[in-house]
């Protein structure tokens, strides 16, 4: 059962490191990138099998071999694409535009890595009996997990026929029009094993979790070394919330993971391999995924093509307009799935705006007592979910490196940051406006909503740090 | 100059064995944070044997502080109702609210199934396991 459960998951996986390596070429011929590439494939593995399931259903219910049809097409396709690219390699031979910020210090902080490296085998060993024994108290995830994510799932798995009862104006309560990723990835384990086993959501929780640490380890590792890398994935750790998060078997974790992953990709793309459009595509499908496994992944996405066109426009409007026509078809490739739910199987809209007349909003947006409620909540979110000393480690590492930094690096900067912000300002945006009791939503949400970002904004404080300039320099 | 460097260099390294010792004892604190005995069963089999049936459940979430209408924003009773029937962990059939056309049960078997079918409220859409089954409400 745990077998073929785990053969459909490498099966999506291998899809995913197939085409993630047609994209990124490069990446496998470098020693420092494959971990980032592995983290990648894995995370990617559960989109490219719930786009296959979710063709299946609009497309081939009635088949019986419909599910074994598309895994095997969209292979062959994963293969052909990697082999298409590997005749014309040629560019992807070339070196990387810039080498990572800390290959110049490389020996004068060797001998860090070996501490560091210690202290993220044993966090990692503390952070998986968390997660194993956090499933033990907790089989069942939280209220939503078994109240919505999970409950949809059950419906993919066991009413397979009637499957689109889910997006039914009756499911109100379940939100309908949300993104189906965490669903269907749960509901593809439990075909795949035979049984509606408790431990497949656990697996998709507990992986996506450990799967966050690992790639915000591997992307800060490419960028700035294995001393700073390994050191950001110990300040994710700096919340103990997003541990304990993980394991709720919401879709918040997993979200957080493709938004990380997406901010990374691009953050390479600006520093080092800013002549591999493929980078972009990819960057673009991870940004997909945030949107194929959330609302907010949606807004995400958005923001993530506006941000990098107005970052590239330094470059030029031409360079501006091919990067975000990269970036937008790489979303387009995993978030039609998001459209085809919104657009043409949900028959409700977002309650969170119901009843929204120009008054009203009038009235909510020019109301300062629900912006101070807004920031207020959000700061006690942040105090109560971080340890100061994460932050100002962090900091402090920052301010060490001083502000000499090439042109990509500031790039990577700027569009990282941007998106993020704009992604916090959609928040707020939403909790200004939203139809539901402020108080309620604000208690009820903003904790997850940090757990979204976090890894994040780990990533961009790392992106900000640097070692200390050469002895030369 | 060269004392600066190395003040710096030793300040980073400093920082780095502060900052990852510090992500350690997080990651300790995590796990040690888990309780080690399970001193009662999970939420859904709890919430299930204590509220049943659907009606004395409702009441039984609204003492117990899931259901706080007064503030207004909490799911309305139906829809924990349900959830709940929804939900195939559940043991046995609760009623769904009225307003439910389409319901999944998770029965201890097919009889148990024909059993509520007779009853008259529901008609059998699709039979998909021993005691799974998607039902229909008959309309009034």
């Amino acid at each position: 059962m745990i077998a073929l459960a785990a053969l459909g998951y490498l099966l999506s996986a291998a899809t995913a490191a197939l085409l993630i390596a047609a994209l990124w070429p490069a990446a496998l011929s470098r020693r420092d990138t494959r971990a980032l590439v592995t983290c990648l494939a894995l995370a990617m593995g559960p989109v490219a099998g719930s786009a296959s399931d979710f063709l299946r259903l609009l497309l081939l219910r009635p088949v019986p071999a419909g599910g074994w049809l598309l895994d095997g097409a969209l292979l062959i396709a994963a293969i052909a694409a990697w082999r298409y690219r590997n005749r014309h390699q040629r560019e992807a031979q070339l070196p990387a535009d810039g080498a990572p910020l800390t290959a110049s210090l490389a020996h004068r902080t060797a001998w860090l890595e070996y501490p560091v490296m210690v202290g993220l085998g044993l966090a990692l060993v503390c952070v998986v009996a968390a997660l194993v024994l956090r499933a033990r108290i907790q089989p069942d995830g939280l209220w939503d997990a078994w109240a919505m994510w999970n409950f949809k799932a059950r419906f993919l798995y066991f009413a397979e026929p009637n499957w689109t009862v889910i997006f039914s104006a009756q499911e109100a309560g379940t939100h309908p029009d949300y993104p189906l990723l965490v669903p269907m990835t749960v509901a593809r384990l439990w075909r795949w094993a035979g049984a509606d086993v408790a431990w497949a959501p656990q697996v998709v929780a507990g992986g996506a979790t450990l799967l966050t640490l690992l790639t915000l380890t591997a992307a800060v590792t490419v960028l700035r070394g294995l001393v700073l890398g390994g050191v950001a994935g110990l300040t994710l750790l700096g919340s103990n919330y997003f541990i304990k998060h993980g394991m709720s078997q919401y879709a918040d974790v997993p979200l957080s993971l493709y938004m990380l992953a997406a901010l990374a990709v691009l953050a390479i793309w600006h520093e080092r391999d800013r002549r591999e459009a493929g980078l972009l595509v990819l960057a673009g499908a991870l940004a997909g995924s945030a949107a194929w496994t959330k609302n907010e992944g949606a807004a995400f996405a958005v923001w993530f093509i506006l941000a990098l066109a107005v970052v590239s426009l330094g470059q030029g409007p031409q360079q501006a307009f091919r990067a975000a026509t990269a970036a937008a078809l790489g979303v387009a490739a995993v978030a039609w799935m998001t459209a085809t739910v919104k657009l043409g199987l949900t028959q409700t809209g977002t309650d969170l705006f119901s009843n929204l007349s120009g008054e009203v909003l009038w009235q909510r947006a020019t109301d300062a007592e629900r912006y101070t409620r807004i920031v207020r909540a959000g700061r006690a979110a942040w105090v109560s979910l971080t340890h100061p000393w994460s932050i100002l480690g962090a900091l402090a590492l920052v301010a060490l490196g001083g502000w000499r930094r090439p042109a990509g690096a500031w790039r990577a900067l700027a569009v990282v940051g941007a998106i993020l912000a704009l992604q916090i300002l959609t928040y707020a945006a939403v909790y200004l406006l939203t139809s539901a009791q402020l108080q309620w939503h604000l208690q009820t949400s903003v904790e997850r909503l940090f757990a979204q970002v976090w890894p994040s904004i780990v990533l961009l404080l790392f992106l900000a740090a640097r070692p200390l300039p050469a002895p030369q320099a | 100059m060269r004392h600066g460097r190395r003040v710096r260099r030793l300040a980073f390294a400093l920082l780095v064995l502060l900052t990852a010792a510090q992500g350690v004892w997080m990651a300790f604190t995590a796990m040690a944070s888990v309780p080690l005995s399970v001193d009662e069963p999970p939420l859904t089999s709890r919430l299930i044997e204590r509220f049943q049936p659907a009606r004395a459940a409702l009441a039984g979430l609204e003492r117990a502080g899931y259901l706080d209408r007064e503030e207004g924003g909490s799911p309305p009773a139906d829809h924990i109702a349900f959830c709940l029937a929804r939900l195939a962990v559940a043991p046995t059939w609760l009623i769904p609210s009225a307003d439910e056309p389409v319901v999944l049960t998770n029965l201890p078997d097919d009889a148990a199934v024909d059993r509520l079918v007779a009853r008259g409220e529901f008609r059998l859409r699709q039979r998909i396991g021993a005691g799974v089954a998607v039902l229909e409400r008959v309309p009034p």
